[in-house]
């Protein structure tokens, strides 16, 4: 039995977040269980979750561990194949497809392929996987596919005590191979967003180097492109001075740029008469932003903060665009009824309770029509003791002045009661 | 004796009729009581001693009490003091216009209190006599601002002139009332009659809207000046 003045916590919510978190247990088994124990136990005893809940979001994360299990078991066995398969590092030759956007690191650029048709030292291979290269022309691009010679190897591994299973961090970027490139000669160049993004990233690199002394340049690609390989020197500083973060092009770098970017672009569309006098130019500038976000994201190197910003970013504009109000009462978890009660109800309140209580003053004067089917109110007694004492006209203006001060104290009433509560729900509620 | 308690063409005709009296009673009543509000807006705005207290008295009192108290202070109790006669007809348009005239003196005073002090100067500036600044520069804008409340006021008044029917004017409520008695079908009658009241005043919210969509200035219609739309 759940407490019905307490809302359930969404049961598919709970579930997904259960099927990521089940991932974790991968790294940190103990760790996982526990805390997911902790959690639905605080839930149960709070009366926000039920019996069934429970068995989902078991369930899920037994999924999602699983799941990672495998992911992981799968890249060994990938990893051991392609070490039976190549053996100790060669020289081979392949058709590579770019699959990740070519950062620079140092002078040279880094990239992850997907290899195919590759043969080491003269011998073809049946092998085909993903390895990261080093070294190629500036202006590649996802999706160019190039014949590439390098010098293949198994990717260390740094695995201590205190480090920690780096199995999982590995099988995440699926990398079996690495090794620098010594020719790459582009085959088919690709044509598509993401190979434009990434052209005009080498665009942006090159005239960053054109433009800054050698000292600054590495930090203007850290600052546009979110490429972090600064100077040793500047790097040991920044770390020094806990500044790092800075450089690193981050969510909150996308969710302002973005912010200003649909702001301005709303400001611009609304200036437009005849865009603005037909449709809301707000959700014109949030369907636009969305891409965008995720346009910038891309060119600002793709980092895990920048990319879950974008998603945010995202999620908010589309409820914009879409016509729904991106809603803080949801984001604090309130649920429909609490919104009104809490939030919507008082606000909406301050608005009517001024017609309410002119409504309320006409009643009382519309209530004189009930005694034409006799109910025994003022009017009817009026009337009673007009035919009784023959002095209609004494009985109705005395009757007028008293609904007249009637409605003089209703009003009264109302219009104190209404400044009371705008007052009292002032403080509470910020009108827009 | 006439046994018919079935509805027929002939009561239909009845209450055509009678809605052909609401309709009048209506009209003339609120255009006595548009010209009373507008007499006493003006009265009112000028401060003129003495009238400008009187009017604001009778406002007061006639907006804060019922409609059938006037009714039957005026068709009971005025005929028996200043024994005159008057006819439920008489009683009916007279109630209505005051009723109406107390509400039209508010609308038409804010209206014209809306209009900007500035176009007051410059009208006289122009030398502009006051009834000719009235005439060509202030009520042109006060019009404006008049329609709406007027519009709804108009559609109240022409519900609340159903109340003469107790006093024994012969409209649509009182045909309603009559064919009620004879036939005992008011789920039948009134509908009809609700129907009666229904088709004036929808047609007559809808010119609200379209003559407030025409009497905009035609900067206001290109969308200048709207709110924005967000």
């Amino acid at each position: 039995m759940s407490s019905s003045h307490q809302d359930a916590v969404d049961t598919l919510l709970l579930a997904g977040a259960a099927l990521a978190a089940g991932g974790l247990a991968v790294v940190a088994p103990w760790e996982v269980v526990f805390a997911a124990t902790a959690v639905l136990l605080a839930a149960k005893a709070a009366g926000r979750i039920g019996p069934g809940a429970t068995a989902a979001v078991a369930l899920a994360m037994a999924l999602g561990w699983l799941r990672a299990a495998d992911v992981v078991r799968r890249h060994e066995a990938e990893r051991a194949d392609a070490n039976a398969s190549m053996g100790p590092p060669a020289r081979c030759s392949g058709r590579a497809r770019v699959e990740s956007s070519p950062v620079r690191v140092r002078d040279v650029l880094r990239w992850d392929a997907h290899l195919d048709k590759v043969s080491c030292d003269g011998r073809p291979l049946a092998w085909r996987g993903r390895a990261t290269l080093y070294g190629g022309p500036d202006d590649l691009a996802r999706g160019d596919e190039v014949d590439v010679v390098a010098t293949l190897a198994s990717p260390q591994r740094l695995w201590n005590a205190s480090s920690g299973d780096p199995r999982p961090a590995e099988a995440l970027r699926d990398i079996v191979r690495s090794g620098g490139t010594l020719d790459v000669r582009t085959v088919r160049r690709a044509s598509g967003v993401l190979s434009w993004i990434d052209r005009v990233r080498a665009g942006v690199r090159r005239r960053i180097d054109a433009t800054f002394a050698v000292d600054v340049a590495p930090m203007a690609r850290a600052l546009v492109l979110g490429e972090s390989d600064l100077a040793p020197d500047d790097d040991r500083s920044f770390r020094a001075s806990g500044l790092s973060h800075l450089l690193a092009v981050s969510g909150m770098h996308l969710v302002l740029v973005m912010a200003l970017a649909v702001q301005a672009l709303e400001g611009l569309l609304t200036r437009v008469e005849q865009i603005a006098a037909r449709v809301d130019a707000g959700r014109i500038a949030a369907a636009i932003g969305v891409p965008v976000a995720w346009i910038y994201a891309e060119l600002a190197g793709a980092g895990g903060s920048t990319v879950r910003a974008a998603w945010m970013a995202t999620a908010a504009l589309l409820a914009r665009a879409l016509g729904r109000r991106t809603d803080a009462t949801r984001a604090f978890g309130l649920s429909r009824f609490q919104q009104y009660r809490h939030v919507i109800l008082p606000i909406a309140f301050r608005f009517a309770v001024r017609p309410l209580g002119s409504v309320f003053v006409n009643l009382v004067l519309t209530t004189s029509v009930l005694s034409t089917i006799t109910i025994n109110d003022l009017m009817s007694n009026a009337e009673n003791l007009a035919s009784e004492t023959f002095r209609p006209f004494e009985t109705y203006l005395v009757v007028l002045v008293l609904y007249w001060l009637a409605t003089f104290a209703v009003s009264a009433v109302v219009n104190l009661a209404s400044a009371l509560w705008l007052r009292r729900s002032a403080d509470r509620v910020a009108v827009r | 004796m006439y046994q018919n308690t079935s509805l027929n063409w002939n009561d239909a005709l009845l209450l055509l009729d009678g809605l052909g009296t609401t309709l009048f009673i209506f009209v003339v009543s609120f255009a006595a009581g548009s010209a009373i509000g507008f007499v006493l807006a003006i009265i009112r705005e000028r401060r003129v001693p003495v009238l400008a207290q009187l009017a604001a008295a009778y406002v007061e009192l006639f907006r804060n009490s019922p409609l059938l108290v006037q009714l039957f202070l005026l068709f009971f109790g005025v005929p028996s003091i200043l024994g005159i006669h008057l006819t439920p007809l008489a009683a009916g348009l007279i109630t209505l216009a005051i009723n109406t005239g107390a509400f039209m003196t508010v609308i038409i005073q804010a209206a014209i209190e809306e209009v900007p002090r500035g176009q007051w100067e410059a009208a006289r500036a122009f030398g502009l006599g006051y009834l000719a600044t009235m005439r060509h520069v202030i009520l042109p804008q006060a019009v404006r601002t008049m329609i709406p409340p007027t519009v709804s006021l108009a559609v109240g008044q022409l519900q609340v002139s159903s109340l003469v029917s107790i006093v024994g004017v012969v409209e649509l409520t009182k045909i309603g009332t009559n064919l009620n008695l004879r036939t005992l079908a008011p789920f039948k009658i009134w509908p009809i009659v609700a129907l009666g009241y229904f088709i004036v005043s929808k047609p007559l919210s809808m010119l609200a809207d379209w003559s407030e969509a025409r009497l905009k200035g035609p900067a206001e219609r290109r969308g200048i000046g709207t709110d924005r739309l967000t």
